[in-house]
């Protein structure tokens, strides 16, 4: 090999690198940074870790069909490790150092509660995707999950046609649990349940050791009216709750459990056979039929290369979110949030229930409530599903002091807890 | 806001369309298959009852399956197909020919949706099939699911199996069951009669029916009645309450005294505080669920192995760490107590990194799932009970070993004053201060 030979080679090298780096910087400007806020590791990982991958792939596809604003999409990812704290830490790092234009995550709602601040002090938006306990509307937040109107009160209603008299609220003992059976004991006394009739009871993160409590529903339950437990358990007591039920022989058709915090993913780790005829309420469930449900779930499988995972609600909210943030851009021309927030409010995009969902004033999202009955291949066969749309309601109707405060983001108003028997805007943006 | 009524509205007109017609070429059942696939649910029910009225040879086959969820339609064909598995993949068989229609992928059979209501009418008009089957216990079973679902009508029923039957414990079950059909019975002296008939059962239907006279009835005498037998009943079932707690408290401390046992002998025999002594429990727990992973469709056999492994494999750590770490401290409690604690974290890093800082799950074998129905408001369940049994013979086999043998004798003694003991030559390889 000749030396002038060489030398070609060495320049045409050089040449290549720069054009990389030049084409790589200029990538770098030219995109748009989209913040992926979700717990990698940690308890909440078990959950989260799936949406982290939902947006991934829903960043991935918006790019193969040529991006935003003619500029590609570029996911931000960070981990807060199931740290409520940290989490606040890693929004700010977010939006003020990588710039972002809108972040999605959180699951708890004490996450939420910790972001807020920061996304309001900094002005930026947060799609959160988890169904949660309500009495919040903030400016820069967007609730894509179910507010109690859109979960918690459908499936009490379904279960007082099925002829349930008694109830048993059981949850974990935290603030979602809470304020939703708050809810709940203030609608099933309106409805005319006594006091006698509900049994609320907590337990901590994590409780294993159910055989009291159980065989304390089974004797509440055989006081010669219809029972049903509605459970708020979260995270990993539910597994050995469920267990202690099998045991007990509480099948569905004594005492049936409908639940809120368990899903497609939390049922794939346990055998269902015991559990068939459990019910849960969500807005959307995997076995929905649709072409739109469908191509998700084809595209997901296809995504995370592996044809047994599935798919749950909360992946549903983010793909609702992220397409609205997408819509709202466009129409704004813009990522600036106070301009893609105002736009927002009224896009409609396609749901995967085969509906459309709307962004409402309220920065709540219109959905269908489905009621499903747990099946021995850990899907839901849906029993009971809302005529319509049904619009996310950010204070409850049921709750003193919550009764008369209306959310309404837009220009004259622009208030997240306005009074209506008041007229005063309490002034809190939360 | 137009945009979504409308397509609410386009979708609720499409519903209808969009379920085919099942074909089975039978019209009887296409007529109650037709009202299944319905989405109302009282419709359903009724499809259900007419499946049920077919006549058709296969209509208890057919209602088990719509029960357990094994009968599906395909969407290519609209067949009633039953789901079999085959080899890995689910294959399509027509329920009325037998044919096989090839493998399919889970979303291509649509499910004939039923709720809980549902499941308990079918297993109610396969009960009253079954009341006549050969065997005594299947009778019995049959009997027991008619109790939730129980009618006026169901007296006379029972009045007429009554003359046929023959077995004194199917017989008994059935004379039950025909006097809690006639509290609902309009003479009130027949209602009388009944509350006396039941007055001794437990079981929660009984109670119901009771609760409903006592508050209800129009008739003085059969409210009184009713309430002494329902005071009655309520007292018999605090008293198995009180039982059921004595037996809840047994087994958690059954629990507690297994876990406890080992950390008083360590405390007791080296006088060393073992602050590592949860995570040498959590490795026995890890070994069950490895040895299960390893034998994953025989979960009674890991069971039974995993109990000498992970005594094993908890007991090696245990040795390995005195033999590592705790010799070169004996005597120096607090320095002991801090090495051990540090184990202990290192040990739960080790197996988070190595296996999963989530929670796996143990699943438990036929025999240690389920309770023992002693009446109908007590149980034991059968995990709690082998723990409690389990407990006695490791009580049992430590007694022996303490007070039987040579090495219990040197435990106790080096236990009781260690100096005597070391001068008396019990061998402890320890430098004592």
């Amino acid at each position: 090999m000749s030396i002038a030979n060489k030398v070609r080679r060495l320049s045409l090298a050089v040449s290549a690198a720069t054009a990389l780096g030049v084409a790589s910087a200029a990538q770098a400007a030219d995109t748009i940074k989209v913040g992926v806020l979700h717990s990698l590791s940690g308890t909440m990982a078990i959950s989260e870790t799936t949406l982290k991958d939902t947006m991934l792939m829903l960043i991935e596809e918006q790019n193969k069909k040529g991006g935003l604003l003619g500029k590609q999409l570029e996911a931000v990812v960070v981990d807060p490790a199931s740290n409520w704290p940290l989490f606040a830490e890693k929004a700010r790092e977010l939006i003020e150092k990588e710039k972002v234009s809108a972040v999605f995550g959180c699951w708890t709602s004490v996450s939420r509660k910790s972001v807020l601040p920061v996304f309001e002090e900094l002005n930026s938006l947060l799609f959160y995707p988890v169904q949660y306990e309500g009495e919040e509307s903030s400016k820069n937040v967007f609730y894509t999950g179910a507010a109690p109107n859109q979960q918690a009160i459908p499936a009490v209603d379904y279960l007082m046609e099925q002829g349930v008299k008694r109830w048993v609220l059981a949850g974990t003992d935290y603030v979602y649990p809470r304020t939703t059976n708050k809810i709940l004991e203030a609608y099933l006394k309106a409805k005319g349940v006594a006091a006698g009739d509900i049994m609320i009871n907590y337990t901590p993160f994590g409780h294993s050791d159910w055989q009291s409590i159980v065989s304390d529903i089974k004797k509440f339950g055989s006081a010669g009216k219809k029972t049903a437990v509605v459970s708020t358990i979260n995270g990993d007591a539910n597994v050995p709750f469920y267990k202690e039920l099998g045991n007990q022989g509480v099948s569905a058709q004594d005492i049936p459990v409908v639940a809120f915090s368990v899903g497609e993913e939390e049922l794939s780790g346990i055998d269902t056979k015991p559990l068939v005829g459990h019910l849960a309420a969500w807005n959307y469930f995997m076995s929905v039929e649709g072409d739109t449900n469908d191509a998700f779930i084809e595209s997901w499988q296809k995504f995370i290369k592996n044809d047994k995972r599935v798919t749950n609600d909360p992946m549903e909210a983010h793909y609702i979110g992220f397409n609205m943030w997408v819509e709202a851009v466009k129409k704004a021309g813009t990522t600036d949030p106070d301009a893609v927030g105002d736009a927002l409010i009224g896009v409609a995009v396609p749901n995967l229930s085969g509906g459309l969902s709307a962004m409402m004033p309220n920065h709540h999202i219109t959905k269908p409530v489905l009621i499903g009955e747990i099946q021995d291949d850990g899907q839901f066969q849906i029993v009971s599903q809302t005529p319509g749309l049904v619009v996310g309601d950010a204070w409850s109707d049921y709750l003193e002091g919550s009764k008369d405060l209306i959310a309404d983001w837009r220009a004259p108003l622009s208030c997240g807890n306005y009074n209506v028997k008041t007229a005063k805007c309490s002034g809190q943006n939360y | 806001m137009l945009r979504i009524v409308v397509t609410t509205l386009l979708l609720c007109l499409m519903a209808p369309l969009m379920a085919a017609d099942i074909e089975t070429g039978v019209p009887i059942l296409d007529a109650a298959f037709g009202q299944l696939q319905d989405r109302n649910f009282d419709t359903k029910a009724e499809g259900v009852t007419a499946l049920a009225a077919s006549g058709h040879p296969q209509a208890s086959e057919l209602l088990r399956g719509l029960r357990d969820g094994d009968l599906r339609y395909l969407k290519d064909n609209n067949r009633l197909v039953w789901m079999r598995d085959q080899a890995g993949d689910t294959a399509a068989i027509d329920v009325l020919n037998g044919e096989n229609y090839g493998t399919f992928g889970s979303r291509s059979f649509r499910k004939l949706a039923i709720n809980n209501a549902m499941r308990g009418q079918i297993d109610a008009l396969l009960a009253q099939r079954q009341l006549t089957d050969p065997d005594p216990a299947v009778r019995l079973a049959a009997v027991d699911a008619m109790l939730g679902n129980s009618e006026p009508a169901h007296a006379e029923m029972f009045a007429r199996l009554l003359t046929t039957e023959k077995d004194p414990a199917v017989r008994e079950a059935m004379q039950n069951a025909a006097s809690l059909a006639r509290l609902s019975d309009p003479d009130p002296q027949t209602r009388r009669k009944a509350i006396a008939n039941v007055a001794d059962s437990l079981e929660p239907v009984v109670r119901n029916g009771l609760t409903r006279l006592a508050n209800n009835d129009p008739n003085d005498a059969v409210r009184a009645d009713a309430a002494a037998a329902l005071q009655k009943i309520n007292d018999r079932a605090a008293l198995y309450g009180h039982l059921e707690t004595l037996f809840f408290g047994l087994s958690l401390g059954s629990v507690l005294v297994l876990a406890a046992i080992g950390l008083a002998i360590t405390f007791g025999v080296m006088g060393v505080i073992n602050m590592a002594h949860g995570e040498l429990i959590m490795l026995g727990a890890y070994t069950t669920y490895l040895i299960q992973l390893a034998l994953p469709d025989m979960t009674g056999l890991s069971i039974l192995l995993a109990v000498p492994a992970a005594f094993l494999v908890s007991g090696a750590v245990g040795v390995a760490i005195e033999r590592g770490v705790i010799r070169f401290l004996y005597g120096r409690p607090l320095e002991t107590l801090l090495a051990t604690f540090g184990i202990s974290l290192m040990l739960q890093q080790l197996v988070r990194t190595l296996i999963s800082p989530q929670n796996v799950p143990v699943s438990n074998p036929d025999f240690l799932s389920g309770s023992w129905q002693i009446n109908s408001v007590l149980s034991l369940t059968y995990n709690r009970l082998y723990i409690f049994v389990f407990c006695l013979l490791v009580f049992a086999g430590l007694f022996f070993v303490l007070k039987r043998t040579r090495l219990g004798l040197q435990v106790r003694a080096v236990s009781q004053n260690r100096a005597m003991a070391r001068a008396m030559g019990c061998a402890r390889p320890v430098s004592m201060p």
